[in-house]
């Protein structure tokens, strides 16, 4: 069964995507990177993290690809933006990129993981296009370990619903954990393992993450895919709306989303 | 022994295997959050300092600054005293004291620090109180605790679920929070803090040795700590269960593929 994303891509969803940066998403890689080095970002997404690295690397080469053409599209006028040129983005698939092997230092991938169906067979691929001696970064969420404090009951059942969306779209949401398994079951010999978190705690911070899932609860492909295959019902999805609004307005809020990290080598 | 305050008892006691993990603790690992806010010449009470090693290391980061840390047990103190001993540090100095009554003036310190301390306690937004009354104005009070519910160990096991439950209970039972990390910022507001930063970092436990050393720890401490006594004690569980446990933390540090993350919160507030 091929895979959906479950988060799509709604102004809803973007606005967080857009938020991330190689620092705030990336910084267990950052130390490996040097310029001169070409890396492939796959599941790139708006670009944000991509040109990052891409200055980062510079005058290495980097490509971001990414399944939607819309995003793409996004990706390649951000680079323009901001004057990169060393960074192209290209519609292609994760499991198998299109290029000839060895062809980068590192492949990068944040938060891609979590939404394939057969992660092994992806990282697989990304080994044979890094080579001996090159690097596979990725970093994937671990919703199950989320933490979002006070708790409701419309938080819970966000959890809930968000667990069982993303397994039946073919994911796991409960990827961070799983990385060094899939990685070593992917024929990689090292394979360092860490993790970190996003911290949202801040009246700015709690406004947007917590506006961000409000919004989602009721328009975006969470809200579709939820009441599609049903996940959950109207009702539901106004609880979740209810429950994020609350805790954007409780001062004592604190959430935490963790992150599991693997730098793998052959 | 001096007599506590209140109604807690430390969850852990100070086995062997417990302060196998206390000396482990470092200022950067276990207080980086606090770091850039530091500078030479503070002066710092770090509460509940147990065997020392953070307090060491802070009293290294502030020198000539004067370092004090406390601690309930007067075996700790002695420990804490041969380790600064050891390093060589002479900023420092070590006193049993009350993490509620503290023996010192208003505004007698730049910064209050405590690791995995409220988690512990009965009264934390008392003791927050009683931490923000020793701190100059524009001081910090900086904190850091588990938060156990939100543990994650992979691969699961059904012995390891029985410790994440069984923990929850004994750390309860003492009078305790285990999940500490989440609530710090409503408890430092609670205490009268108005501006607290929080956040939040993770021990995560990956490398054959870790695991080894982690995983080996808990598999001896549920069989011999004051967690056991407790455990057994309290009618919480029988010898059995706690074998059961052991063996599932002993399977968990063999396996390649394991993983655990141990989140914690943190909070920086300020006077």
């Amino acid at each position: 069964m091929p895979e959906r994303y479950t988060l799509g891509h709604h102004e809803s969803v973007l606005r967080s995507h857009r938020w991330r940066t190689a620092l705030n998403s990336a910084a267990y890689l950052l130390p490996h990177l040097s310029p001169g080095m070409d890396v492939l970002d796959v599941g790139s997404g708006p670009g944000t993290i991509t040109i990052d690295i891409a200055q980062l690397v510079a005058p290495g080469r980097v490509i971001g690809i990414d399944a939607s053409e819309a995003v793409i599209a996004e990706a390649s006028a951000l680079a323009a933006r901001r004057g990169v040129e060393n960074v192209e983005f290209r519609l292609a698939d994760a499991y198998d990129p299109g290029f000839a092997p060895g062809s980068f230092d590192v492949v990068h991938a944040h938060q891609v993981l979590q939404h394939l169906a057969r992660p092994v067979d992806a990282l697989a691929s990304w080994r044979g296009l890094v080579g001996g001696g090159g690097l596979v970064a990725a970093r994937d969420c671990d919703y199950e370990g989320a933490i979002v404090h006070p708790g409701a009951e419309g938080l819970t059942l966000w959890k809930d619903v968000y667990l069982r969306l993303a397994r039946a779209n073919g994911g796991n949401p409960d990827a961070g954990r799983r990385l060094k398994g899939w990685a070593r079951s992917a024929g990689f010999d090292a394979v360092d393992s860490s993790a970190s978190v996003w911290c949202f705690e801040s009246d700015e911070d709690r406004d947007w993450w917590g506006g961000l899932w409000a919004d989602r609860a009721v328009d975006s492909e969470f809200a579709s895919g939820a009441l599609d295959s049903g996940v959950a019902d109207r009702a539901a999805l106004d609880a979740i709306r209810a429950g994020w609004l609350g805790w954007v307005a409780a001062e004592d809020g604190w959430m935490i989303l963790p992150h599991g990290e693997i730098l793998a080598r052959s | 022994m001096t007599e506590p305050s209140t109604e807690e008892n430390y969850t852990h006691g100070h086995h062997e295997t417990v302060l196998r993990s206390h000396i482990w603790r470092t200022a950067l690992n276990s207080a980086a959050y606090l770091l850039p806010h530091l500078q030479q010449g503070m002066t710092i009470l770090d509460v509940g300092c147990g065997p020392g090693t953070i307090t060491v290391d802070l009293a290294e980061l502030v020198a000539p600054g004067r370092v004090v840390g406390i601690d309930a047990s007067p075996e700790v103190i002695e420990q804490a005293r041969a380790h600064a001993a050891e390093r060589g540090v002479t900023n420092v100095e070590f006193l049993v004291g009350d993490a509620y009554a503290l023996e010192f003036d208003d505004g007698a310190f730049d910064v209050v620090h405590a690791h995995q301390v409220l988690q512990h306690l009965a009264r934390p937004v008392d003791a927050l109180a009683e931490w923000r009354r020793v701190v100059v104005e524009g001081g910090l009070v900086a904190v850091r605790e588990c938060d156990y519910a939100g543990v994650i160990a992979y691969p699961g096991s059904p012995g390891l679920d029985s410790w994440a439950a069984l923990y929850q209970q004994v750390h309860r039972s003492n009078g305790g929070e285990p999940d500490a990390g989440r609530r710090l910022k409503g408890w430092a507001r609670a205490a009268g803090f108005a501006a607290v930063d929080a956040g939040a970092s993770v021990w995560c436990f990956s490398t054959t040795d870790e695991r080894a050393w982690w995983g080996g720890m808990w598999r001896d401490r549920v069989l011999a700590s004051a967690f056991a006594g407790d455990a057994l004690g309290k009618g919480l569980a029988t010898q059995a269960d706690l074998e059961a446990i052991s063996f599932a933390w002993a399977r968990w540090a063999e396996d390649p593929d394991g993983w655990m993350v141990f989140p914690h919160g943190e909070i920086l507030a300020r006077r």
